[in-house]
Parts: structure tokens; sequence; C-alpha cells
């Protein structure tokens, strides 16, 4: 896509640089979108949070590590301007009738169909995790992040962020096996 | 026996634990049909999260986010640079003003005197009589407070050429100064 390295496009943004953080922007945004769609599961919502994502990071650049690689870290703070949506009570729709596409269909018409009913259902059971247990478990399964680095990216302890983390799969785990109970009735 | 907890078996599945530990659950494991089932139901969360799939983006979300970075980006004014011109400003202002002080005269003014020509004034106010038949408009310049003001002087001897050079100086030090102020866009604070 692009063949300025991603270091130099950091350096640029970090000394103000307006176009070089939209090169940035146009490589990340499908990445940061994806983290608040996950969070929301609707687009509208998805999208006003990865640009809210976007703007934090600009406002936010002289913290960033230029060496280190961008996307984690634009990803990080898209679950924290998630959660502070959620927190600021800001009213939030609910999970989209009709999913987006995936960005890389797979071929198969009927192994479509019934993975996007698994995925549906994933879906709304993670945006029907309480706001907490939806940003340890995008961090830690999503972006595969360490206890220790989830608690540095969520500003908590690492017991809570395990605490947390675990109760979130006992709760989806329980979900499924209902979920399972209904289909199989 | 004592089972094994949750957290042994969350901490077992992310690969926390260490390989001591490791070895006693998987020992434990091989042991417990019950730990055994736990750990596959726990598992299969692992799996489910696997395939929700990456979505396709539906638009460019870069025009809608750069209008934004620069409506909302709070502008920082107090760079260094014009940090350092408004201190030689104000160190030239202070110079100028402590040259041209010493100059001045400001003429002595009677408080008492003021005071009783604005009561007197108030005064005249009240009586002022109104006669609806033959209406008249009052004599307002005779009603107003009469100030025995003067105003402060300089006791420079100006010339026109003065005048002239002086107005000249402050004209070309606008025109710069403006130029400067639109060429050089504030930088934006990050
Ligand atoms: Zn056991």
């Amino acid at each position: 896509m692009s063949s300025v390295p991603e270091g130099d496009l950091a350096r640029r943004a970090a000394s103000g640089d307006q176009e070089a953080f939209a090169e940035i922007v146009r490589l990340h945004q499908q990445a940061v979108f994806n983290v608040a769609y996950r969070y929301f599961g609707n687009v509208k919502d998805a999208e006003d949070a990865a640009q809210d994502a976007f703007v934090r990071a600009y406002q936010f650049f002289d913290r960033f590590d230029v060496n280190r690689p961008l996307a984690p870290w634009l990803k990080r703070i898209t679950v924290n301007v998630c959660l502070n949506i959620i927190n600021a009570d800001k009213p939030t729709a609910s999970l989209d009738d009709d999913l987006p596409p995936p960005k890389d269909p797979k071929p198969g018409p009927e192994a479509q169909t019934a993975t996007r009913q698994r995925e549906r259902r994933m879906r709304a059971e993670i945006v029907g995790l309480p706001p907490r247990y939806r940003a340890v478990i995008e961090l830690r399964h999503f972006q595969e992040l360490s206890y220790t680095e989830i608690a540095s990216a969520l500003k908590r302890s690492q017991s809570d962020i395990k605490s947390d983390l675990f109760r979130a799969r006992k709760l989806l785990a329980e979900r499924l096996i209902d979920l399972k109970h209904e289909t199989s009735d | 026996m004592k089972h094994l907890t949750d957290n042994t078996l969350n901490e077992y599945l992310d690969h926390t634990s260490d390989e001591r530990s490791r070895k006693s659950v998987k020992d434990h494991l091989n042991g417990c049909d019950a730990c055994q089932t736990k750990l596959e139901e726990l598992g299969k969360i692992f799996a489910e999260l696997q395939i929700v799939p990456e979505v396709a983006l539906k638009h460019d979300l870069t025009p809608g986010i750069m209008t934004r970075l620069n409506l909302e980006t709070p502008v920082r004014i107090w760079t260094r640079t014009f940090a350092a011109q408004a201190g030689v400003a104000s160190g030239v202002l202070y110079w100028l003003a402590s040259q041209l002080i010493p100059f001045v005269k400001i003429p002595q003014v009677s408080l008492s005197k003021a005071v009783f020509e604005l009561q007197s004034w108030f005064a005249q106010l009240l009586t002022i009589q109104v006669s609806l038949p033959t209406w008249q408009i009052p004599d307002i310049a005779s009603l107003l407070p009469k100030f025995n003001y003067q105003a402060p002087t300089i006791n420079l001897p100006f010339s026109t050429v003065h005048v002239i050079s002086l107005t000249v100086t402050v004209i070309f030090l606008w025109v710069v100064a403006n130029f400067i102020l639109l060429r050089s866009r504030p930088q934006v604070q990050r």
C-alpha cells in the first residue's frame, strides 16, 4: 500500500505533519474500526469511536514511541475510547441486523451462511457483556496482550484484570451452553 | 483430590503459568475427567472467539477525521517563538513607556470640586419641570456638568517630521506583524 516505512510516517506525524497522519489513518482505520465494531456491534457507533480514537491518538502522539509499531498502540487507545463512550452514558445502538461483510470473504455460500450465523451469535454475546468485560476480552483474545499489558493499558491492577477476564469467559461459556440447549430443543 | 481452580485453568490456557505448574496441571488433567471437561468447555470459548472475522469498512474515515483534527485540536499559542516575540515586544513597550512618562504632565484635579459639580447636576435634573400642554425640549446642554477638565500634555518638542516618521514606522510594523501572523499558521498541540 505505502512504500514509506511506518517509523518515518510516525516521526513526521509526531512533528505535526497532517499528511503523514492522514496516511496513518488510511493504513490503520480498518483495524481500529474492527476493535470498535467488536465492542459496539453496530457500524454507526463503531465509526464514531474509530474517529474519536484517531483524534485522541493525534492529540497524544508525543507520548508514542515512534520506534514501536503503531497498530497495537492505536488499538489500545480504541479500547479506552470505547470504554469512555460507555462510561459517559452516551446512548449506543444495539447489534446490527445485517453484519458488514468480512474483510476477507471465504469461498463457498453454504459454509458462509453457517459461519455467519455463528459469527453473529458470538458478536451478540460479546456486545452483551458488561463494558469492562468486553474490554478485557478484546485486549486478551483479539489483541493478544499479556495480563500485565492489559493492566497497564486499562490502568488497573493485574488481579482485577484476571478476575474480569475469567468471569467474562465464564459468562460467555454459560451463554453458549444455553444457546446449544435452545437450538437442540 | 483437590480439583483445579478456574484461575488455574484460565492461566493454563493463557500460557501464563510456569513450566512446573503446567506440568502439575497436566498430571492432574490426565487423571481427572471433571477438570478435563471443564478445560474443554473453557477452550471452546477461545475457539469461538477465533471465528469472529474482521469486517470490511464501508467508507474511508480519513476525511472526517482530518476535519475533526483541525476543529478539535486545541491550538497551542504559547509556543517558544511566540513567547520570545512577546518578551521582546513587552521589553520595547516598557522602554518606550519609561522614556515617555517623565514628560507627561497630569493636571491637578480637585476631587471635592468634581463631586460638588456632579451633585448640583443631579439637583438640576430633579428640578426639570415638564409642562404638558406646551411641550418644550429642556435645554440639555445647560444641564450637563461643567468640568474644568484638562487633558494631560506631553512636553515634548514634537515636529511634523517626528509625527510623520512615527506614523510610517507604526504602519510598517503593523504590516510586517500581520504578514508574519498570516504566513505561519499556529502550531497545533499534540
Ligand atoms: Zn480435577
